[in-house]
């Protein structure tokens, strides 16, 4: 079975991939809603898990299955709807000529899709991690979790903003890119 | 001959960094009693028998090349450090992990060569004999372990070519050059710094482990002091960067309709 920071880091890539053929000025507007989806995950995070468990089981307890691997399930399919959003929806595009040079502009492509990448790859694999892996249960993850996994996720974007100041970070990280996409 | 120059710059690199960095990381320090690298002579004088080398910590001089290198990406800007960026990592990759087919390719012009102008090739008394002399000729480039010299000679001789030397004629010049004034200057000299700093990472994890077998080259290695002092401020210096690179980024993009058709 592959380990986990491994293929952390190939969905990364494959994200790297995406923002090279979609180009900077479109990957620069997923990174907007990224960021969004990130700001509701500080706000809202594992309370979306219990919520869920607790309308799918509040009625019928004996047949509720463990509370992590409902959040699990829950926060993976929110973050997995968001980037099907980005992607297939309307993407927020920043308009103008692109690129500035070939190098350059397949550098910076390269670059702004590697970003995406880490933000929803390690988001999800930070949860996981918090959650205990509680997709052992469905045999998805064996146990041990390698040292280098375990200084990897702790990267996670989540992990590097201080405690408490999520909100303000991410808010003010998105009012930027806003105002960047407004006076374009 | 490529041992002892392997050797020699080996020692060099010792003396030249060992003094830079103070001595080896404690963790991986032998154990009192093992070999530290020097003996005691018939005289009583110490005698260095071999270099004490083995996990020195190389984090500081990582540091310094990569400080070099951002400086030079600032001078020059990010639209020619971009493209000296991907011939460092085009170069660590043949140079590095493609060596035996390189140094194989070589080996095998420098018989042909040395069938052509030293044997003379077929205008040698007898060209079947020049042929067997150039076979037997002993190979150019070891494929083996001991190419560390010749793999550093290389990769320092492609980057200084091709990434500093031909993009000077490919890419745009530097944006003072260009005519460019104003707050657009230094945002493409700060992400043309950031680029060359990545230039120098790649650097440096080429050439100084070639050089200091067995060294730590991490810019930020886990219980290097550098890291305890500069891990509070990690958040903030990696929000800082990826501002800057999305303004630049977006600077970049001009105005009018797009170069390339935007599906929506």
């Amino acid at each position: 079975m592959i380990p986990v920071e491994y293929m952390s880091v190939i969905l990364m890539i494959v994200f790297g991939f995406v923002g090279m053929a979609r180009k900077f000025p479109r990957e620069l507007g997923a990174t907007v809603a990224y960021t969004a989806m990130l700001f509701a995950l500080a706000v809202f995070g594992e309370r979306l898990g219990r919520i869920v468990y607790g309308l799918l089981y509040r009625g019928n307890p004996e047949a509720a299955p463990d509370l992590a691997l409902v959040q699990w399930f829950v926060i993976l399919a929110f973050i997995g709807a968001w980037v099907v959003m980005v992607y297939a929806g309307q993407t927020l595009s920043f308009a103008g000529k692109w690129p500035p040079n070939a190098v350059t502009g397949l550098v910076f492509d390269m670059l702004i899709g590697l970003f995406n990448g880490w933000i929803v790859v390690w988001t999800a694999w930070q949860y996981t991690h918090r959650l205990g892996y509680p997709q052992q249960a469905l045999g998805w993850f064996v146990p041990p979790l390698s040292e280098r996994a375990s200084r990897w996720v702790a990267l996670a974007p989540l992990e590097l903003i201080p405690d408490g100041q999520e909100p303000w970070v991410l808010g003010g990280f998105l009012a930027f890119l806003v105002f960047l996409r407004v006076v374009r | 001959m490529i041992l002892s120059l392997q050797h020699e710059l080996n020692k060099l690199a010792f003396a030249v960094l060992r003094p830079v960095l103070g001595g080896p990381n404690p963790a991986i320090t032998p154990p009192t009693g093992a070999s530290t690298g020097a003996g005691v002579g018939i005289d009583g004088q110490v005698v260095a028998t071999a270099i004490p080398m083995l996990g020195a910590d190389l984090s500081a001089a990582t540091l310094v090349l990569v400080g070099l290198a951002a400086a030079i990406g600032f001078v020059r800007g990010v639209r020619r450090e971009a493209i000296t960026l991907m011939v460092a990592a085009a170069a660590s990759l043949i140079v590095g992990w493609m060596w035996p087919a390189v140094a194989s390719l070589v080996n095998r012009l420098w018989r042909m060569f040395h069938f052509a102008v030293i044997e003379r090739g077929i205008l040698a008394e007898n060209p079947m004999a020049a042929w067997g002399e150039a076979q037997a000729s002993a190979p150019l480039l070891p494929l083996g372990g001991d190419a560390a010299a010749w793999q550093i000679g290389f990769f320092v001789f492609g980057l200084l070519i091709l990434g500093y030397g031909a993009t000077r004629y490919v890419a745009a010049p530097p944006p003072k050059a260009r005519g460019i004034r104003g707050f657009s200057v230094l945002l493409e000299r700060v992400v043309g710094a950031m680029v060359g700093a990545l230039t120098g990472i790649l650097v440096s994890r080429f050439v100084l482990p070639r050089l200091v077998p067995n060294a730590q080259v991490a810019l930020l290695g886990p219980g290097t002091s550098l890291y305890d002092r500069l891990a509070p401020y990690a958040p903030t210096t990696i929000l800082g960067i990826v501002l800057l690179l999305i303004l630049f980024g977006v600077t970049g993009i001009g105005g009018g309709k797009p170069r390339q058709k935007m599906y929506q």
